[in-house]
């Protein structure tokens, strides 16, 4: 320090005109040359470490297509290559024999006079077109001049001798070039088949070459190491609203996104989990980001992904959190085809009702998913309804509505409201008309004409364990006969929409001696549980007054229809935007981060575990709680992670067209409103009740071939009043009471899951060709159509699995092409069916008969034109 | 105690700290000389001999000066990357929003007067006032010396504006306020959703008169209340006029450059001032009027 400062004392002692300052100057120099180097070194290695994994890539892929050439090579088939070059070689000498030669030389000899006659002609036709021209305006002019029209004619006889010329050459040229061409189609044919043969070794040395690594002076050359970039014009919005591309470089690092070789390799080489699901959304043309999120112009995994920026406001989606992203586009549907946990989550909101309170998109028509309440008096006892609104998961633990923790005073005050509208109900059951059931028989009935497909009684939980949700769609019956006026039931269960219009529940068709019967059963489902009594006024008004504002402030008409408060509005926030939220925007109350942590995650997962975790004592939750599983919170804070309201514009956005509200209103119906798809399959979900039955056979059929099945106007008769298909099953369709509405909304599903467009049409204005009649009923003889299916009555002696429909409703019910595509390949349409595919290859000749010149399908047509003349023999 | 650490390892605070000790070490040195000319009875400077050229020898350590700079910013860049944030979203600011760091002191004010005072009258009247000093300073003393008593004021009235009000109000502004410029210690965490109990009135409410009436119109009294104040507050200028007209600086200064030195002294005074009204009473305005508040 001291001699540093010595330095600069002597320094100072120096005259500032002598003092040298080469050193410094120098120094600076040097450092500015390092900082320039450095700069150079930092833009071409330290800022790209893309380069070191696409490195790593070509030389893993390389490593790959190695392995596969090496297989290929052995796989090779050296018999086959050795008869496929021998007949090559034949070929080839066919084509190169002396006796090719000549007519080789033949037919260039012949082109070479066709040349010269070409072009004679072509000389004789100008001529005459000059020649006629002044023929024509000597005409024209009125003074015709003969010498030209004899030119004109000596021309075309000229024209006519050659053009006989080049005839007869052309005819002759190309007869001897139809044997030339012969001898090159079989030596390409044999060609092609040897490249077949090499198709997978060329294939693998083509790749190989690409990824393999060259070297020039230790330095790696090729294959070049570059950016690969995906640039999507005004994919996104600036927070100002103005249009800004996306740029995604995904693909640098996950460049074997799409190499099938790379299936099963470590992040980041590994193939996309879902070839399928990228052929509908190929990230060559939109990127990786606008599912998985990330910062898509970001070249290093931490920056990407947004683990090391903590500003990027879209990390990425990490696992099954990737379905949020589905909501984006498809935010009106509710099924899509690769989105489980998507389809998963859309079904619980639906179910449980959320949109009740919260207003969410894509459920803004959906119906209230609770009873009406305004017959209560008729139905249960206030007792229960004291306990039931008091905690509803006490009587019935599956029960979809959840738990408001009323005090004791609140439940009484709200029960003495619903009490006070029930009373204001003008329905009343007979009294005594439930009388002498047999609860033995009642319990057969329940157990086999389809009740299971809703609700959940006694012990049996197949139809909830296969439905995996932690709620039941209907009310569970096991403690029944506790809640309810039997007489009541009696009239519900004989026709729900005589007891309430709006009712879901179908009528099953039950006798008056069956309805009782199992009414007797359900009765002796009762709640064992001992209660203390409680001493409840239900006239107070002060009470009903206190009961009427705590269902409005609570939004219990969100779910149910209450006399007087039909108009409701949400009582709760809307969550259209709430994937957006930020953390600090969210009230954690009291909760410290060791027991929530503070993260959207968190705070979302617990708020639906248990609503009122955040309460406080100023901060008074009113949402309920739910009781579902963890894997059912999962799967909705994922939706809701989704929902968000920067969503890309058209032409990236998915179009809510026609066919897609049809199909989006079909769900709705089938699925949310009367839960067909309790009994049927529809879309690959649904037919839960197949769980609770011994053989499958007995099953409810699959309904997604129905749009093209089944006409029209049969699909309308058979909503309106069901007849029966197949007499064999025990399960009944009961009558759901659909209006035309509703009928045209399923009619409009079945067909637009086709593309198709509901149009009326008469399918009996063609009447069926005789001839193929004909061979159609001896075809349907020989293949013993009738040895499963029947045309009158249901023969005796078979088991269901033996047991095909009624062919004689066919000319009504079916339509035409479609029994075609049936015959021709039944298992595509729907898989597992016990039906024979009769015709394996169109092309080949009909095995059966000769007739219609053995043509397959004109022999299926036959079996169908048969199939509709089918009468009904009573 | 890890806030003070995320604060001082900000990429953007880091001009604020080498402010901070490069401010501290010049006054220091500059004082140091000042205060050894003094001492001493003979200036250091008179010993360094004649006059140079600028060309070249200044104006070559000038050159190496600016490489040296050039060189520090250059490896400044490479250690650490701008520092970006999330999109600029007009319907969500940051919290805190704080300005660029040169322009804290004038943010901090912000805090004191209304955005028209603090953020167009009194910048103006800076700059102005900056460039007024070498007509209104005609003391020839201190040209190419270090002193210090032969400048007293002008010197101590610098250090005032500039150290205390100026750069003093952005090392507050970058490392004691938080959240919704609330006040927080630099070692304390910065909670967004901190409460602080701010009630402030306007002087003329703590003297029983309202400034506002019920129907939310102003109160003609609370007016002339106020502008009493400022009035009595800028008659200051007159009042040491009479007191020390015959004083030898006032003297030398004459009518003019006096009243303009004091007002714009009152002026630079009035900042301090209106922020111990604010700290220590909670006054918010001690004058409002429909077009500005003081």
């Amino acid at each position: 320090m001291s001699k540093l400062l010595q330095l600069f004392s002597r320094r100072a002692e120096t005259p500032i005109e002598t003092r040298p300052y080469g050193k410094v100057y120098l120094t600076l120099s040097a450092l500015l040359f390092l900082g320039t180097m450095w700069s150079v070194f930092d833009e071409v290695t330290t800022r790209r470490p893309w380069k070191v994994y696409q490195e790593e890539y070509f030389d893993s892929t390389a490593a790959k297509w190695e392995a596969r050439l090496n297989e290929a090579t052995a796989a090779l088939d050296s018999g086959s290559l050795k008869d496929l070059n021998s007949q090559l070689n034949e070929a080839q000498g066919k084509l190169n024999s002396p006796e090719a030669a000549a007519i080789k030389a033949q037919i260039s000899d012949y082109e070479e006079q066709l040349l010269t006659a070409n072009r004679q002609y072509t000389f004789a036709k100008s001529r005459s077109d000059e020649a006629y021209y002044f023929w024509k305006k000597s005409v024209h002019e009125g003074n015709e001049d003969k010498s030209y029209k004899s030119k004109v004619d000596e021309n075309a006889q000229l024209m006519a001798k050659y053009n006989s010329q080049i005839d007869g050459l052309t005819s002759r040229h190309d007869s001897l070039d139809a044997i030339i061409q012969q001898y090159k189609k079989a030596v390409k044919e044999v060609t092609t088949k040897i490249a077949t043969l090499y198709a997978d070794i060329d294939n693998a040395k083509g790749k190989l070459e690409k990824a393999r690594a060259s070297y020039l002076l230790g330095m790696r050359m090729k294959p070049n190491a570059q950016i690969r970039q995906v640039m999507m014009n005004n994919f996104d919005h600036s927070n100002f609203g103005t249009p800004k591309a996306r740029i995604d470089r995904c693909q640098t690092c996950h460049a074997g996104w799409k190499e099938e070789v790379m299936a099963n390799v470590s992040q980041p080489f590994t193939q996309h989990p879902l070839p399928e699901l990228l052929k509908i959304h190929n990230p060559e043309v939109m990127g990786c980001t606008p599912c998985h999120r990330g910062q898509g112009a970001a070249l290093t995994a931490g920056l990407a992904h947004g683990d090391e920026d903590h500003y990027w406001e879209w990390p990425l989606l990490k696992g099954k959190e990737v379905y949020a992203s589905c909501n984006s586009c498809h935010v009106n549907e509710t099924y899509l085809q690769y989105g489980d946990q998507y389809n998963f989550a859309k079904r619980l909101v639906g179910e449980s009702g959320c949109f009740g309170c919260h207003e969410i998109k894509g459920y803004l028509d959906m119906p209230k998913i609770g009873p009406q309440l305004n017959q209560l008096v008729v139905k249960d006892s206030p007792d229960w309804l004291f306990r039931w609104v008091r905690n509803p998961k006490d009587y019935n633990p599956h029960t979809r509505m959840p738990n408001f923790k009323f005090s004791d005073d609140q439940a009484q005050a709200i029960a003495a409201f619903l009490w006070s509208v029930g009373k204001q109900s003008d329905y009343h059951p007979q009294n005594g008309i439930s009388g002498n059931g047999n609860a033995d028989r009642g319990k057969n009935i329940v157990n086999t004409v389809g009740c299971k497909g809703c609700h959940v009684i006694g012990d049996d939980t197949r139809m909830r364990d296969a439905r995996g949700t932690s709620y039941d769609i209907a009310p569970e019956l096991s403690r029944v006969g506790s809640k309810v006026n039997r007489d009541w039931m009696y009239e519900w269960i004989k026709n729900p929409r005589a007891v309430n219009p709006d009712a879901r529940m179908p009528n099953l068709r039950l006798t008056d001696e069956e309805a009782r019967d199992v009414v007797a059963y359900l009765t002796t489902m009762k709640d064992s549980r001992e209660f203390e009594h409680k001493e409840l006024n239900y006239d107070s008004p002060e009470l009903i007054a206190k009961g009427s504002k705590l269902v409005r402030e609570y939004g219990c008409a969100g779910c149910h229809t209450i006399k007087g408060m039909e108009k409701e509005s949400r009582v709760s926030v809307s969550l259209n935007n709430i994937g957006r939220k930020r953390v600090d925007e969210l009230d954690f109350g009291d909760k410290k981060p060791s027991e929530v942590p503070h993260t959207w995650n968190d705070w979302v997962f617990n708020k639906i575990r248990n609503a009122r975790t955040y309460t406080t004592d100023r901060i008074i939750s009113k949402m309920p709680v739910f009781a579902f599983s963890d894997s059912e919170i999962v799967a909705i804070r994922t939706l809701l992670r989704g929902y968000t309201k920067e969503n890309p514009d058209q032409p990236y956005q998915q179009a809510f067209d026609a066919r897609l509200q049809d199909v989006q209103a079909g769900r709705k119906l089938t699925h949310f409103q009367y839960n067909c798809v309790g009994c049927h399959k529809i879309e690959e979900e649904g037919g839960f009740i197949k769980a609770t039955l011994d053989d499958e056979a007995f099953a409810p059929p699959y309904l997604y071939p129905e749009g093209n099945k089944v006409q029209e106007p049969w699909l309308h008769d058979f909503l309106k009043g069901p007849t029966t298909i197949r007499p064999w099953l025990n399960i009944h369709m009961p009558t759901f009471g659909l209006n035309d509405q509703e009928i045209t909304v399923a009619s409009k599903y079945f067909l637009a899951l086709h593309n198709k467009e509901l149009e009326l049409r008469d399918y009996h204005a063609v009447s069926p060709d005789p001839k193929y009649v004909a061979v159609g009923k001896k075809l349907f003889e020989d293949l013993q159509c009738l040895s499963c299916h029947y045309t009158g009555k249901v023969p005796e002696g078979k088991t269901a699995g033996d047991l095909a429909p009624n062919l004689a409703m066919a000319k009504n019910r079916l339509k035409p092409d479609w029994i075609v595509d049936w015959i021709i390949n039944p298992d595509v349409i729907q898989p597992g069916t016990k039906m024979p595919q009769f015709y394996p290859d169109l092309k080949e000749p009909s095995p059966f008969s000769q007739d219609l010149g053995g043509d397959a399908r004109e022999q299926i047509k036959a079996l169908r034109e048969y199939v509709l003349t089918i009468p009904n023999s009573k | 105690m890890h806030n003070i650490w995320l604060l001082i390892s900000k990429p953007d605070n880091i001009p604020i700290v080498g402010l901070l000790v490069f401010v501290i070490l010049y006054t220091w040195w500059s004082f140091a000389k000042a205060l050894k000319n003094d001492r001493q009875g003979y200036l250091d400077e008179s010993k360094m001999g004649d006059k140079i050229q600028v060309w070249p020898n200044l104006v070559r350590v000038e050159f190496l000066a600016a490489l040296f700079v050039m060189i520090i910013l250059i490896f400044w860049s490479f250690l650490i990357d701008a520092p970006l944030e999330e999109p600029a979203n007009p319907t969500l600011t940051p919290n805190p929003s704080k300005a660029p760091w040169y322009f804290l002191g004038l943010q901090e004010m912000l805090v004191y007067f209304d955005p028209w005072i603090a953020g167009v009258v009194l910048p103006t009247i800076i700059i102005v006032g900056l460039m007024a000093i070498p007509y209104i300073d005609v003391n020839e003393k201190g040209n190419g010396y270090y002193t210090f008593r032969e400048r007293k004021y002008a010197i101590i009235i610098y250090c005032f504006g500039f150290l205390i009000l100026w750069v003093s109000l952005i090392v507050l502004g970058t490392f004691w306020r938080g959240p919704g410029w609330y006040f927080f210690f630099p070692w304390q965490e910065w909670d967004t959703h901190r409460v602080v109990a701010l009630t402030n009135v306007d002087l003329s409410e703590l003297f029983g008169i309202n400034t506002r009436h019920a129907d939310n119109s102003l109160n003609p009294l609370a007016i002339i209340f106020g502008v009493s104040i400022i009035g009595i507050y800028y008659a200051l200028i007159g009042v040491y006029w009479a007191w020390k007209k015959n004083s030898e600086m006032v003297k030398k200064l004459g009518f003019t450059k006096y009243c303009i030195t004091a007002f714009l002294f009152l002026t630079m005074m009035a900042l301090p001032i209106k922020m111990i009204l604010r700290i220590g009473f909670n006054i918010k305005y001690i004058l409002v009027t429909p077009w500005f508040n003081i």
